[in-house]
């Protein structure tokens, strides 16, 4: 069975681990006890001390905390339910095609789609990007069945895990009756 | 009597299949028995039978005229159950796995075995997506084995031909409105018997295609190659047996099922994944029926349930109705993409066989463009929207192994493609037409770990870089290649970059008729990926243009002009010139190519990883000098502020005005930034006005009103009522 230390996922993680090491990694087969190590070593990366239960995004994290499980950044601000879309939460910033053009050359300059960005409203890392038609609903990209995860796949115990399920639109039901 | 395994009817063995494989593992097998008695006799089997798919393709591939299969190897072997599913597959073009199962479940389902009879030494040939493949532009090839008289097994083979006759030249049709134009049909024919094809088969390819000998050449190879197989099998039954082979069949289907179940439990998540998508369709002006003639966008909502079971369920709900144009797809074409991209992500080390299918479900709304309920739907070229399925489900899974851990393992699988088709009539009087499969070289996404490559293979290629440029100017004929090179500010930007596009430059030379045809993934008038990856930004798609003043090349014959894209545009700019370039940032019909016209493609660039700002300022100094990027890029997108070393022709960083354009850029994010809230609360107004653009419009309006669940998540999340939208 494949095995790695605690040092090499960390390595891993802060992108110092060279890549003939990863790519011998990539060539076995994979180690079952990655994940725990992974959440360890993401402990190192912030500096506040929720449980982490999963790492979905370079910068977000489903934490813990008391009876509910919430996305929080690594700067320390939280967005919520995990279960709503976190991005309804965040800033955003629809670029006009001129503001395109500073990313893109022009031959290739997109015309039909817009690209919406969304930054953390504490740190403002740029946090996701889409690139969707006008007028399509902002995309909840990832929800995890974390009750199924822990409990069916890793076999570990979690109390009080939510009910699967989007609320996303709960978010703007509100929104909408605040009107 | 029937000729499959003891006396059975091939009927009987599917049906039977069929209703054990209900059980969850393959034809009912729960134990791997003969893998458990004696492991590496069973291993040595599996190898036996793999070798023969390997030798086949290496001896036979150099048979081929068409350099797609020659030097690129789209051709793949492999070994099939009487009843379709495969247990061994070459190297090659692996998306076609269920292809070749779909011709030889139609061969038994129509009931041939009784109706023609199924004999050894017959050949059947199939290239119709109706009947389970991707796109006309594959042959399939299929021969069945005999032991005493019992049809023991199959041996399938698959080829894309680069020229297939049609409305335009290549292999695509991308304007073919209708299947009825889409190119030559061969739809599960028998074409020759006693190892030998019909004369009259060999007249067919040569009466149908612009350039039959590419195809008629492929066709031979692969016969050969199955003939060489059939060889292997029989020296392999000899030493194990044949109940043993029969038996180490079913095993191995049934072990490619249990390691895709290992797989998907170990390095991913159960959970939803939304990865929408829009493919517009560009026509309006380019010849097309009059039904046809319209500019609009396609929509293609995938979403993927990885269930707590391990299965992973793709479904289309919400897909745009089938359409008048040539990216419709029928089962085979969607089965092949989905199969493809988790062979690639997940199983690229494993043993890939049919059994991994039995954890799979596909969606596809019937009349949608997933599944049409009009059986003469324009089929040409699905692969523009195919390859970009391929992209977006491994967008899924890479966010699925990103939470697990396995940051090693996330790839977006690079398909951002174009394609140069074109043909007519030589100087020298002979008919010509081409694919340019120089595309396969697609750059890659960034990775958690790394940036994304230039010019990778493409998922459906496995041998491609592509650096034999001239290979193509033997088919393309009456061109030549100018000037192949990075485009910059062209790769999704982030912490770590995507690979950067790239393009292609030719000059016509004396056709006596030439017409180009450009088609590819989606288009150039949208972004590939629907969303960048953890900040990264999304690539740009490609774009197709041509300069017919001879002038121009005049000009780059003197040295006046450097035969490069960038510089090329540059020069029709700062001259006033724009005028002399036909841009389309998607597909052109028949753009007719006179002498001393250049042509080009820029392809499409791989998707950003991570936020711009966070990527190393050296970096990003390597990139400037490197030409991927461009100072100005440099400083307002990555805030890396460089200094101009004249003497040493160099960028270097300086570090502090760095750090402070960093601390600008978060500043003004701050500033420009709205909550969603409130920026939801004027497009929900936008929306209720009607005054979003016509073609969304359009889209919305078509996919409300023909399914359920779409409705219901637009009108959800803007809370907006169905009339609201539809008027």
């Amino acid at each position: 069975m494949v095995e790695y230390s605690s040092e090499v996922i960390e390595k891993l993680l802060k992108g110092e681990l060279p890549i003939s090491e990863i790519q011998k990694m990539q060539m076995e087969p994979k180690d079952p006890d990655r994940f725990d190590k992974y959440i360890k070593a993401l402990k190192q990366h912030v500096d506040w001390d929720d449980e982490i239960l999963m790492r979905i995004h370079e910068h977000l994290y489903i934490i813990k905390k008391e009876n509910n499980y919430v996305v929080k950044c690594s700067c320390g601000h939280e967005f919520g339910d995990y279960r709503e879309n976190w991005k309804l939460k965040a800033l955003i910033f629809v670029r006009d095609r001129n503001e395109l053009e500073e990313l893109y050359p022009e031959p290739l300059t997109p015309e039909w789609s817009e690209l919406r960005e969304f930054y953390c409203p504490n740190c403002a890392t740029l946090l996701w990007t889409e690139a969707l038609i006008p007028g399509y609903p902002i995309n909840f990209d990832f929800l995890p069945d974390i009750k199924a995860f822990f409990q069916e796949w890793l076999n570990k115990t979690l109390e009080n895990v939510p009910e699967f399920k989007d609320l996303s639109s709960e978010v703007t039901e509100s929104w909408a009756k605040n009107e | 009597m029937g000729i499959g395994w003891n006396g059975k009817s091939l009927r009987e063995m599917l049906d039977e299949y069929e209703a054990k494989s209900e059980s969850g593992y393959y034809y009912g097998i729960e134990e791997l028995k003969l893998r458990e008695d004696d492991f590496f006799k069973y291993e040595r089997f599996y190898y036996r039978l793999l070798n023969a798919t390997l030798e086949a393709r290496e001896r036979v591939k150099f048979a081929c005229a068409s350099p797609g299969t020659r030097e690129l190897g789209e051709l793949l072997f492999l070994v099939h159950a009487p009843e379709g599913e495969a247990a061994a597959i070459s190297l090659g073009l692996m998306a076609h796995v269920t292809v070749v199962e779909n011709v030889i479940k139609t061969i038994i389902r129509e009931n041939y075995e009784e109706t023609v009879g199924i004999r050894d030494g017959d050949i059947f040939v199939d290239n119709d997506p109706y009947t389970g493949g991707a796109h006309p532009a594959d042959s399939r090839l299929i021969v069945p084995v005999f032991h005493e008289g019992e049809l023991i097994c199959w041996v399938g083979s698959i080829s894309h031909e680069l020229e297939i006759g049609g409305g335009t030249p290549g292999s695509f049709n991308p304007f073919a409105v209708e299947s009825f134009t889409c190119g030559e049909r061969i739809s599960v024919e028998r074409v020759g018997e006693k190892n030998q094809f019909y004369p009259w088969f060999i007249r067919r390819l040569r009466r149908n295609s612009r350039a039959p000998d590419l195809w008629i050449l492929d066709e031979r190879a692969k016969l050969s190659g199955c003939l060489i197989i059939k060889e292997r099998i029989k020296e392999i039954i000899e030493e194990f047996g044949v109940d043993y082979f029969k038996q180490a069949l079913r095993e191995l289907i049934e072990e490619g099922r249990r390691d895709m179940e290992a797989r998907i439990k170990r390095q991913l998540v159960p959970g939803k994944y939304r990865i929408p998508h829009f493919c517009p369709v560009l026509y309006k002006g380019e010849g097309v029926p009059p039904h046809a003639d319209r500019d609009y966008i396609i929509h293609l909502p995938l979403e993927i349930e990885i269930t707590p079971e391990a299965k992973i369920i793709f479904s289309y709900e919400g897909a745009s109705r089938w359409g008048w144009h040539s990216f419709n797809m029928y089962p085979g074409a969607l089965e092949s993409a989905l199969w493809l991209s988790l062979i690639e992500t997940l199983l690229y080390d494993g043993r890939v066989t049919s059994g991994g299918k039995l954890q799979t479900e596909l969606i596809r709304p019937i009349g949608s463009i997933t599944n049409p309920d009009y059986p003469y739907a324009g089929d040409g070229i699905p692969w523009v929207i195919l390859t970009g399925e391929i992209s977006m489900s491994s967008l899924a899974i890479y966010l699925a192994q990103f939470a697990r851990g396995y940051i090693e393992e996330c790839i977006e699988i690079g398909a951002n493609w174009a394609s140069l088709e074109g043909g007519g009539i030589t100087r020298f009087g002979t008919s010509f037409g081409f694919t340019n499969f120089e595309f396969s070289a697609c750059a890659q996404g960034a990775r958690p770990i790394e940036d994304g490559l230039v010019a990778a293979a493409a998922p459906w290629m496995p041998e491609t870089d592509t650096g034999n440029a001239e290979i193509w100017e033997i088919v393309l004929n009456t061109a030549s290649y100018l000037y192949r090179g990075v485009i910059r500010n062209s790769c999704g930007h982030g912490k770590f970059i995507g690979g950067p596009a790239w393009g292609s430059l030719w000059v016509s030379w004396k056709p006596t008729v030439f017409t180009i045809v450009a088609s590819g993934s989606f288009s150039g008038m949208i972004s590939y990926q629907p969303f960048g990856l953890m900040g990264g930004y999304p690539a740009p798609s490609w774009s197709f243009f041509i300069i017919r003043n001879p002038e121009i090349f005049e000009k780059i014959s003197n040295g006046e002009i450097y035969p490069g894209i960038v510089e090329l545009f540059e020069h029709t700019k700062n001259k006033g010139l724009d005028e002399e370039i036909e841009v389309r940032k998607g597909f052109a019909n028949s753009r007719m190519a006179q002498d001393r016209s250049i042509f080009g493609i820029i392809y499409g660039g791989g998707v950003g990883y991570g936020d711009p700002i966070e990527r190393d300022p050296e970096k990003v100094a390597e990139d400037v000098n490197n030409g991927i990027i461009t100072e100005e890029v440099a400083k307002n997108v990555y805030g890396v502020v460089l200094e101009y070393d004249e003497s040493k022709g160099v960028y270097s960083v300086n570090p502090d005005e760095t750090v402070e354009m960093r601390s600008k850029i978060r500043e003004n994010r701050k500033k420009r930034g709205r909550p969603v809230k409130e920026w939801w609360m004027e497009e929900r107004k936008k929306i209720k006005e009607g005054k979003l653009p016509p073609y969304a419009i359009e889209m919305y309006k078509e996919c409300i009103e023909f399914s359920e669940k779409f409705r219901d998540e637009f009108t959800k999340f803007w809370q907006i009522s169905e009339k609201d939208i539809m008027g």
